[in-house]
């Protein structure tokens, strides 16, 4: 196996580019959203509703979302291609509203954080995803705004700036987002309940790097089985729960779950993990 | 719990929580599109006193400098940015006391309007540079609790 260890740049690194990417997309200073003639991440940023299945013509829904979300649609695709090359870069390293969220979790007490490793994420996540993407042309009606992520943790960041920002997160339905942040972001061990379990740029981000994982040039966190013991140490590290050791005594990682942040790394006693090609 | 029972009601769960959400409408929050160019239409709020509308304003065709006043109502938006940026391309509109200005041709514009609902209403958008009304959008009581309107 090709790799390279990037056990020398994580974890201040990742801390780092989390930071960045915060600067980057959120307020104050929003320079990201402000090329597209927007302040947050909604309007044409939006990255998450281009793709919800339109009720009525399909063809002419889709030209209407893909052009009012334009830049958002270039953002995810940008995303995914990384994705196939290198491994979950954005969601692990640069995506400032899980990453704001796992900082933020990184400030809660032990005590009061919840554990959502029993939940089978993958199930979760498709079938919820399933409806995120179908509800309005199946008429169950919109996901679409509701507990955005990309709505909660930018308003956040502009409310001390905004006071429109204040008035929605005061309204109904934002003080559920807020809710949903604290219990799946906040006070989630790892601060990544929301991104494994709700977020649909994590749904398609993780297909991805499930889809391209075998091929040639793709680089992901792997677990080289020669070096492995089965003590699950790396188990405990993982923010997604995506590292299971299975019944050969060997740990098995998640391709569709795993964020490819590179926290495992550091955790093996043996090194055996690592980031690099098959 | 073995693990195929385990995917399964994960599953559910997720179905569950999908179609529950989507499903739900958030009471006294309404988020609608309004086009000032379409036919008229009332915007119909749930039986709240205290209202939220998300509102993305389309049609404004050659109006470069918009006004949005309603009696009683925090008229707000998520414009202006913090800090300004001056990128040769994409420039956000400005928004204060309830006016929009500086944004292109074909833009939709968010607002935001949280007020008491103690009788008829109706939200005024003004053509700024000409002080005329563009469109009166009259807010009504439904029975249900609101959700999205175009």
């Amino acid at each position: 196996m090709a790799d390279i260890s990037i056990k020398s740049i994580r974890p201040r690194w990742r801390t780092l580019t989390i930071l960045a990417g915060m600067l980057l997309f959120l307020s104050p200073f929003a320079l990201i959203p402000q090329l597209a003639g927007e302040v947050n991440m909604c309007g044409a940023v939006c990255p998450r509703m281009f793709f919800i299945i339109p009720a009525g013509e399909l063809a002419a829904g889709f030209r209407k979302s893909f052009s009012a979300e334009w830049f958002g649609v270039g953002l995810v695709g940008l995303i995914l291609g990384v994705t196939a090359f290198f491994g979950r870069l954005w969601c692990g390293h640069l995506c400032p509203i899980g990453g704001a969220a796992e900082l933020g979790s990184r400030a809660a007490p032990k005590r009061l954080k919840l554990d959502f490793s029993d939940l089978h994420a993958p199930a979760f996540r498709y079938a919820y995803f399933s409806l995120f993407v179908a509800g309005t042309a199946l008429g169950l009606g919109g996901i679409s705004c509701k507990l955005c992520n990309f709505r909660i943790i930018p308003f956040l960041a502009g409310s001390p700036f905004v006071p429109g920002y204040r008035t929605y997160l005061l309204s109904s339905i934002g003080l559920a987002g807020l809710a949903t942040m604290l219990v799946t972001g906040f006070l989630a061990r790892g601060g990544r309940a929301y991104c494994n379990l709700l977020c649909p740029i994590g749904a398609l981000d993780g297909l991805m790097n499930f889809i391209s994982d075998q091929l040639p040039f793709a680089r992901r966190m792997r677990v080289d089985e020669h070096k492995c013991t089965g003590c699950g140490a790396c188990t405990r590290s993982c923010m997604v729960w995506a590292l299971e050791v299975r019944a050969d005594r060997k740990v098995h990682r998640d391709q569709l779950s795993c964020m490819s942040c590179g926290e495992c790394e550091g955790s093996c006693p043996r090194g055996a993990l690592r980031y690099g090609k098959l | 719990m073995r693990k195929p029972l385990r995917v399964l009601l994960c599953a559910l769960g997720g179905l569950a929580a999908g179609a529950g959400l989507a499903g739900y409408k958030f009471p006294g929050y309404l988020h609608a599109s309004v086009a000032l160019n379409g036919p008229e239409k009332p915007l119909v709020v749930d039986g709240r006193r205290r209202q939220f509308l998300a509102l993305s304003v389309t049609g404004l065709g050659e109006v470069r400098d918009l006004r949005v006043r309603m009696a009683g109502a925090e008229v707000g938006s998520w414009f202006p940015p913090a800090v300004r940026v001056s990128w040769p391309w994409g420039k956000a509109p400005s928004f204060e006391s309830g006016r929009f200005g500086g944004f292109p041709a074909g833009r939709k514009l968010p607002v935001y309007l949280g007020f008491d609902h103690d009788g008829p209403q109706a939200i005024e958008f003004v053509d700024g540079a000409s002080g005329k009304v563009i469109r009166t959008v009259k807010i009504t009581r439904g029975g249900t609790d609101g959700g999205h309107q175009h």
